[in-house]
């Protein structure tokens, strides 16, 4: 674990150091902008906005800092093959895998909390309101999220052949992932069996990140968020990293660097 | 130099038996097949330095990475300090420096070699301690504190020798080890190299320089497209009798005098001449017999360079100077 | 002595993978129950380009910001409501407008609030009025003022104002109300008869209204009431409505 803590610590100093956080910090400046702007066009709904905005933003300055880190590190790691220097230590490539996840995720988890710090800052002392449980519950969902997004990331890493592939690849998963409510609406349609099998194969092989998607039913009455739903989506989140991780690891002890 | 005797019967660190590599290439309809490396067998002995000599493309950057597990073999086996490479307590008594080896720019030296030192299970004040000990040994102690950024590519290769070295490997193998080094830096590791090996370091250096391959080398093995040509002890090379080329300098107002000489080539531009050692007496005794002004004589090529030219059947090549050590 | 090989367990790899796989989609399909409990929706677009309605709702689904853009989306809707220069376009399409809001963001209540309001008592569209206060009921059981409102439509469409009086008067007393609900109220009153209520309304509206417009309006509204009541115009009536 020891080696697994250090890769951590590199990675999590590569990219802090990389500018990436200058994204996080336009995101904050547009953010508080455009509440701003539209808590002035709301009509009696700005800790609304405050909060919707907030929570989307959390959500795509997380996704961009990992998609930008993504091209960053396999620049270095891959092309320039920074890479060979690791695997030549005394660490498996399992070990090298899981210390770049935990060092992304831990880069997520600041901007996504700094952000969410801000939010709660707008909606406490600028709109003079309270946050709700459910909004802090909604950043714990979407930290689950990044997790899961990331260990895909280097997962598509340690198999993609050109950094323009990792970038496609996890911004594609993050569009169809979003989707999953729409495929489960359409698998109650009256389709064609082997569309429903398609449809099904694909609903499990893709993230489910509409179950990590809880800012849109921050006000939804028909939601209930009691253990049985924390157990099923921490289950579910490190479950599916987990399978994915393994599949990471086994393609990263398979590759050949030439 | 001190030159430690060939032992051939001491423990093998490297072990290569019939390995061979072929890469795939190309799509479904035009696929490619190219043999890096054609069934190598080969001992590298503990305590001792082996060169690897080739050309570009010889296939000797494969072969190290297929001994650090980087690429798998098409077939044959490497055993590698009596192990095998995908096991960590063999890697972890290795050392490995790449051709250009290139760093996250966003860290200092220090703090390269204090990770790569973590990874080799070092911590607390006795990987602090290793760190400096690192630094003070690829004398890059005061610039520890920048970032690789601004690093030279010599400093990058000192750092690059420094991470192999954190881990107090038993075999050490360096791919390319001189490139981007000024001359000091090139003295500079060449004597890391020296004292490495009189500490019962293993050493495999796979390199295009023939002057340190002679300096440092214990044995060589000469790789021509994948085919491991020969394995022969320096001493033995240059103990040989294969012919190198001399430089005469003549006066540039005799050149004319040297016109129909039995040279193989001639190089009349500043007043001199270059032949191969074949013909060195007959073309002196013409040049004093023409009354040419003979101003002196030098080797141009090692006994290393020329034996390596003459196996891998570089016969064209022989009487030409490779290398930037035309006068 | 042996090949670099990755033997042992990674051969049982597959199986592995296979036993994580099976056991992650059973907790997928566990998830189901509560993640996916409302339908996708899509209401019918009339008088709206439909390129920008699917491009608004393919922007949100696929991004996972419904909410985000449904409220973005309103409120753009709700800024040149006022506007009398936008009764073609923006009046016509209103429901339109407030369907594409409502299933993007189908908990914000101000949509139908605002919508049924605008529909029934300004645009006098009744029907659409009560189909938007219908889906907002389906998606909010708990919200009792959409149930009110609905029931201000009926009254209204029978020409039973007094029924409709209280509801008005608590929308009209909200801060996302629209600005018009004010003047339909006193517009009541003045029909039941309640001419002091409207009274007190439009002079409220005289002394804070904030366009030279407003103003004037109230100003006709007031004359026409002290008419009724036999009363002399106040003095800042005389100043600012002539």
């Amino acid at each position: 674990m020891k080696r697994v803590l250090a890769v951590t610590a590199f990675t999590f100093r590569e990219l802090i150091r990389s500018r990436l956080l200058f994204v996080w910090l336009i995101s904050v400046i547009v953010l508080c902008g455009l509440d701003f702007l539209l808590s002035i066009l709301s009509f009696g709904s700005t800790l609304q906005i405050f909060m919707d905005l907030g929570l989307a933003g959390m959500e795509i300055s997380g996704l961009l800092v990992l998609l930008l880190g993504l091209a960053v590190t396999y620049t270095t790691e891959m092309d320039q093959k920074a890479i060979f220097l690791h695997l030549a230590k005394p660490l498996t490539r399992g070990e090298y895998l899981l210390g770049r996840i935990l060092g992304f995720f831990l880069v997520n988890c600041l901007v996504v909390l700094g952000m969410g710090l801000v939010i709660v800052g707008l909606v406490v002392f600028l709109g003079g309101g309270t946050v709700p449980v459910l909004f802090y519950e909604c950043v714990v969902f979407i930290l689950l999220e990044m997790f899961v997004l990331t260990t895909l990331g280097l997962t598509y890493q340690m198999i993609a052949t050109s950094m323009v592939g990792v970038v496609l690849y996890t911004f594609f998963t993050v569009f169809l992932g979003q989707c999953i409510g729409e495929v489960q609406w359409l698998l109650n349609q009256q389709l064609s069996h082997w569309v429903k099998v398609l449809l099904r194969v694909v609903y499990y092989i893709l993230p489910n990140l509409e179950a990590f998607n809880l800012k849109d039913r921050l006000y939804d009455p028909n939601l209930v968020l009691g253990w049985a739903q924390w157990q099923d989506i921490l289950l579910y989140a490190f479950s599916y990293s987990f399978v994915v991780f393994l599949i990471g690891w086994i393609n990263l002890e398979k590759r050949e660097f030439r | 130099m001190e030159r430690t005797a060939v032992v051939t019967d001491s423990p093998c660190a490297i072990q290569i038996r019939g390995l061979s590599k072929t890469y795939k290439t190309g799509f479904w309809f035009t696929p490619k097949v190219t043999h890096a490396l054609k069934t190598v067998q080969l001992d590298v002995y503990e305590n001792q330095a082996f060169g690897l000599m080739g050309l570009n493309g010889a296939g000797k950057t494969t072969l190290i990475k297929l001994v650090l597990g980087l690429l798998r073999p098409t077939a044959g086996s490497v055993a590698v300090l009596g192990g095998n490479i995908s096991q960590r307590g063999v890697r972890q008594r290795i050392g490995y420096l790449p051709e250009l080896p290139y760093f996250s720019k966003q860290h200092t030296g220090r703090e390269l070699l204090g990770y790569f030192g973590s990874l080799h299970g070092l911590a607390g004040s006795a990987l602090q301690h290793r760190v400096d000990e690192i630094l003070d040994l690829v004398r890059m102690r005061s610039a520890a504190g920048l970032k690789v950024s601004g690093y030279s590519k010599g400093m990058l290769q000192r750092i690059g020798i420094g991470q192999a070295l954190i881990g107090k490997p038993r075999l050490l193998i360096c791919d390319e080890p001189m490139s981007g080094l000024d001359p000091v830096g090139y003295k500079e590791m060449r004597d890391i190299f020296i004292d490495l090996k009189k500490a019962g370091t293993t050493l495999f250096l796979n390199t295009h320089i023939l002057d340190e391959v002679e300096r440092v080398c214990d044995r060589v093995g000469i790789l021509h497209e994948g085919v491991l040509k020969e394995v022969v002890p320096i001493s033995k090379i240059l103990e040989s009798s294969v012919p190198v080329d001399y430089w005469i300098d003549v006066d540039g107002a005799e050149a004319a005098k040297l016109s129909g000489m039995p040279f193989q080539e001639t190089v009349r531009n500043n007043g001199g001449v270059q032949v191969s050692g074949l013909v060195l007496a007959e073309t002196l005794a013409l040049l004093t017999a023409r009354k040419a002004q003979v101003k002196g004589v030098r080797p141009l090529s090692s006994q290393v360079e020329a034996y390596f030219l003459k196996a891998i059947g570089a016969q064209a090549h022989l009487n030409r100077p490779i290398g930037g050590r035309r006068p | 002595m042996s090949a670099p090989s990755y033997g042992g367990w990674w051969r049982a790899a597959p199986a592995v993978l296979f036993v994580l796989f099976v056991s992650q989609a059973f907790l997928s399909s566990r998830l189901r129950d509560w993640v996916h409990p409302t339908s996708f929706q899509a209401s019918p677009v009339q008088r709206m380009d439909k390129t920008i309605a699917s491009t608004l709702r393919a922007v949100a689904y696929l991004t996972g910001t419904k909410v985000l853009v449904g409220h973005v989306f309103w409120i753009q809707v709700i800024q040149y409501y006022g506007d009398d220069d936008n009764a073609v376009t923006r009046w016509a399409r209103l429901y339109d407008d407030c369907s594409l809001a409502s299933d993007l963001n189908p908990q914000f209540i101000s949509i139908y609030t605002f919508g049924a309001n605008a529909l029934a008592f300004h645009l006098k569209r009744i029907d659409q009025a009560a189909r938007l206060l219908e889906k907002g009921i389906k998606a909010n059981p708990d919200a009792q003022r959409l149930k009110y409102l609905l029931a201000a439509i009926g009254y209204r469409n029978t020409d039973n104002d007094k029924m409709i009086i209280p509801v008005l008067e608590e929308e009209a007393s909200r801060p996302d109300a629209p600005p018009m609900l004010v003047n339909i109220l006193a517009n009541t009153y003045q029909k039941v008869g309640r001419y002091q209520d409207a009274v007190k309304i439009w002079q409220e509206l005289l002394k804070d209204g904030d366009t030279d417009e407003k103003r004037i309006v109230a100003a006709q509204k007031l004359q026409e009431l002290y008419a009724i009541l036999k009363k002399e115009p106040i003095e800042p009536l005389r100043q600012k409505g002539h």
